[in-house]
């Protein structure tokens, strides 16, 4: 795959528009659609994980020229034989400057004996699928994790940022979804989240630390400071209102 | 052991001694300086001293000044205080060469670097503002390395010797090899020492109090005929295998490495000397925890620390006439630490930090002072310094490490300046008078802006630096007298100083500590104000019949502005000798007591009282001249004779000192 990658990007014309500016950008998957479009898969890196994973589509016309106005939008659904369902999306919108449709998924459990990941990317309305292997977390992490909150919700709180966390302040990122239904996960965004970090095997934490606040679709920014590395343990405390929905959602790092 | 006195002024400088008849060191200008030489004899009577001091550790000299307390954290390295100022407050040079130790626990000293083998002498400054080593708030200690010597017809000298203690089975070798001639001059030598565990009273064994070490150094010195001197030094130290009963954890090795060139220019009157110097040290050390017994290792962990220096100094020497003699010095240095930790939990990922996240500091200063005397009874010495203090982060991961803790720009930049004015008087050939003022200032050091968590053993907290932190200052007065005639000499000093600005710890509510088991987390803060008291005593009496009586004594105590001890302070000590000196043969008895140190603050700075203690020492040395060697000398003592159980206020931890000790040196020098 690497091999034709490398021939279609020899082919190209000088008109350089079939490869995405980015060039650090990682093929997972390519199809053509049946008008003939070829919807190309990208991500940030060789394996999708569970946690949630930035992906990206390049749309190309069969003459070669770069669509930049369709719609696009992605479903994800996980057959397990005797039920299916869905995860949380954040869905596609295209980006100029990288010529890419960026959007996310939050692959909630990884492939294998359990069932199959498939992720249907429609194109304004013609639909591609495409068959994705997930592989589970490294050791010692937990990117993405599932809650039963208090109010008896299904809850998702998926790390966003740091993927490359470093020592000292970072910027921290989570994304919080909530199951309406096995096919719809929409964004929670009236939380009030405490972040609490600590080191599992020192039992201490670290100073500094901003709690996330919502900035919009289920995203919540705050910093997290990493006074060493090692495994870090993120607890965080949702509530809505004077509710506690969730006392201690959990994630865990390792750098 | 080893016997010093206090020198107040030096009236005449070009000769090699003062109108009172005493030996002055030479190319000194520092009032109210010290010099300890375990190498030459002070009084023509106790020459047995350089022998046995060949061989003692070099903190055992400094023990024996006025004025200095060793904090003890071990059978190995303590570390200097003078009048209980320790650390950034005073500087500690080798060779007037600026050496950092890399160790966070300040297990490494600059002193444990030196051994009395390499030793020419010791010169121990109490004024600020004419220590020419560097800022600081109560002077400094610079260690004068062995210096070859330039000889009419050349000649091989040398020397070898051996010596044994019965508490820790401790052994030492050391050797020393010198040609002179008349263009040409070096001197090489090493030693090796080595102890098991000591004992404390009882025979307590203490355990971790191991040591391993051996030291080397060489000079050379080359004469450029007309236009002067070239010398080239070189120090290498290694300790192996150290254990610190104080603390939690022991050292694997640390190790030195010092190198100095330099350009030495004296004219035909002796009236111009300058000498001009470049310098690089590395200092390598590491923590170990793995010869502790498992249960008491909360968590194994790798501590490296690295220091490494380089700098240079040009010092110019004018002696315009007999009234007017002037020292004008330019240095600098860059001085870059490095140390880290890396825990390796039972289950999980290791964990990595930095201790010290790569501070660097630089340094320029330049120092000026004059002597004039007026007459020949008074003399007016001003001194003055003015330095320029550079502190950075030098490493990007460590800036980010530090940006969680620290928000904001990382450097530090400051002026410093100090000065002093002192005046001596000399009524008559018996008595000498001083008076000084003077004004210390520092930076604070790097461990005391940059730390992350540190864990200080005396207070069981953690430290965290502080990038904002202000210097320490301080005004200084002392006051001093001295006596002396065939039979009695006698002196004493007097000093308070006024301290603005003290650094300490102040307690960081809702931080979690990183050492298990530590009472919390403490930031480096800037106290208003501290003040800090005490004199120092000496009397000497020759009693006839090669009797001699000496009381060395000292005393300091210190409280910050709201009244509370300050830590770290030793209470009255005296060291009381009485020397028996016959034909080439010299006995000595010595007490030493310290006094109960009950001022203290516990809620403060976590120290707590320590009881009074007085040990008995015992020496006997002797010299026999054997035909084709020079000299052979042979040292038998008994340390603590009465087998006292006993510990000083300054040892941390207050692990007992040794018990009774059977010493026995020898030395061939041919």
């Amino acid at each position: 795959m690497l091999l034709a990658a490398l021939l279609s990007f020899a082919s190209c014309s000088k008109n350089n528009d079939n490869a995405p500016t980015q060039t650090e950008k990682i093929r997972i998957a390519e199809k053509t659609s049946s008008t003939g479009m070829l919807v190309t898969l990208w991500a940030d890196k060789q394996d999708l994980t569970v946690a949630w994973n930035q992906l990206y589509v390049s749309l190309r016309n069969s003459d070669g020229s770069i669509v930049t106005n369709a719609k696009v939008s992605f479903a994800p659904v996980m057959d397990m034989t005797a039920m299916k369902h869905s995860a949380p999306v954040e869905q596609p919108l295209y980006t100029p400057d990288k010529e890419l449709y960026k959007g996310a998924v939050v692959f909630s459990m990884p492939s294998g004996q359990m069932g199959a990941w498939t992720l249907t990317v429609t194109v304004d309305g013609e639909p591609v699928i495409f068959a994705l292997d997930i592989k589970a977390a490294p050791a010692n992490t937990k990117s993405t994790a599932t809650f039963t909150g208090s109010d008896g919700g299904y809850y998702t709180v998926s790390l966003v940022q740091p993927l490359t966390p470093r020592m000292g302040m970072n910027d921290l990122e989570v994304l919080v979804n909530r199951r309406q239904d096995m096919m719809n996960f929409p964004p929670v965004e009236d939380l009030a989240i405490e972040l609490i970090p600590e080191m599992p095997s020192m039992g201490h934490g670290s100073p500094n630390n901003v709690n996330p606040i919502h900035t919009g679709k289920g995203r919540y920014r705050g910093k997290v400071n990493f006074t060493m590395t090692g495994d870090w343990r993120l607890h965080f405390k949702l509530k809505r209102g004077n509710m506690v929905i969730m006392e201690d959602a959990a994630l865990d790092l390792l750098f | 052991m080893v016997i010093c006195w206090l020198t107040f002024t030096t009236i005449s400088y070009a000769q090699p001694v003062d109108s009172a008849g005493r030996d002055l060191p030479s190319r000194t200008l520092l009032l109210n300086e010290v010099a300890i030489r375990p190498g030459r004899d002070i009084y023509e009577e106790a020459k047995d001293t350089r022998q046995k001091s060949l061989q003692e550790m070099t903190d055992k000299i400094l023990e024996y000044t006025p004025g200095i307390s060793m904090i003890r954290r071990g059978n190995f390295a303590m570390e200097p205080t003078i009048r209980s100022l320790n650390s950034g407050q005073i500087t500690m040079t080798i060779d007037g060469m600026r050496v950092f130790g890399a160790c966070t626990d300040k297990m490494d000293p600059i002193s444990s670097y030196v051994e009395p083998n390499n030793l020419e002498s010791i010169s121990v400054s109490y004024d600020p503002g004419a220590n020419t080593g560097g800022s600081g708030l109560g002077g400094g200690i610079n260690f004068r390395l062995k210096e070859p010597s330039f000889r009419e017809t050349p000649k091989w000298s040398g020397r070898i010797g051996t010596g044994f203690e019965t508490n820790g089975a401790a052994v030492q070798t050391l050797g020393g090899l010198d040609y002179a001639s008349a263009d040409l001059a070096f001197q090489i030598n090493g030693i090796f020492r080595r102890s098991a565990n000591y004992k404390a009273a009882g025979g307590k064994e203490i355990g971790f109090s191991q040591y391993r070490k051996w030291n080397g150094s060489a000079s050379v010195i080359r004469s450029l005929g007309r236009t002067g001197i070239l010398k080239a030094s070189y120090l290498q130290d290694e300790g192996h295998d150290i254990g610190y009963p104080a603390l939690t954890m022991d050292v694997s090795f640390a190790k030195a490495k010092i190198a100095g060139l330099s350009y030495l220019y004296s004219n035909q009157q002796e009236s111009i000397h300058w000498e001009t110097k470049a310098y690089y040290n590395s200092i390598d050390h590491a923590m170990d925890d793995t010869n502790r017994p498992p249960e008491t290792v909360n968590m194994h962990m790798d501590m490296p620390g690295t220091s490494t220096t380089f700098g240079g100094f040009s010092a110019l020497d004018l002696h315009l006439n007999d009234q007017h003699h002037m020292k004008i010095k330019v240095d600098g240095y860059q001085n870059k630490l490095l140390s880290s930790m890396t825990m390796y939990p039972t289950e999980g990922s290791p964990m990595f930090m930095y201790t010290l996240a790569a501070p660097v500091r630089r340094n320029m200063g330049l120092h000026v002072s004059d002597v004039l005397s007026f007459g020949k009874r008074t003399m007016l010495t001003s001194s003055a310094r003015l330095e320029y203090n550079h502190d950075d982060v030098s490493d990007k991961k460590a800036k980010e490490q530090l940006s969680g803790m620290f928000p904001g720009d990382l450097t530090r930049s400051n002026v410093i300046t100090n000065f002093s004015i002192a005046l001596g008087f000399q009524p008559d050939a018996h008595w000498l008078l001083n008076a000084s003022v003077a004004r210390g200032s520092r930076a604070a050091s790097l461990q005391e802006a940059y730390a992350f968590y540190i864990y200080n053993r005396l207070d069981a907290y953690d430290y965290l630096g502080n990038p904002a932190l202000s210097g320490e200052s301080s005004v200084n007065f002392s006051i001093s007298s001295s006596y002396r005639n065939e039979k009695i000499e006698a002196s004493g000093n007097l000093f308070r100083y006024f301290i603005q600005d003290y650094i300490a710890g102040a307690i960081l509510k809702g931080y979690s500590t990183m050492t298990i088991g530590a009472n919390g987390v403490k930031q480096y803060v800037n106290l208003p104000s501290a003040k800090l008291y005490g004199g120092e005593l000496a009397f000497k009496w020759k009693a006839g019949g090669g009797l001699v009586i000496t009381s060395l004594n000292s005393f300091t105590r210190g409280s910050d502005g709201d009244g509370l001890a300050l830590p770290l302070i030793a209470p009255l000590k005296t060291v009381n000798t009485i020397d028996y000196n016959l034909d080439k043969t010299i006995l000595r008895i010595e007490g030493i007591t310290n006094t109960t140190q009950k001022h203290v603050s516990t809620q403060r700075y976590g120290e707590t009282a320590t009881p009074a203690s007085t040990i008995l020492n015992f020496y006997i040395g002797k010299e026999f001249k054997v035909s084709s060697l020079q000299a052979l000398k042979i040292n038998l003592g008994i340390d603590n004779i009465l087998d006292e159980y006993y510990f000083q206020h300054l040892d941390i931890q207050k692990v007992a000192r040794p018990g009774r000790n059977l010493t026995y040196r020898m030395a061939v020098l041919f």
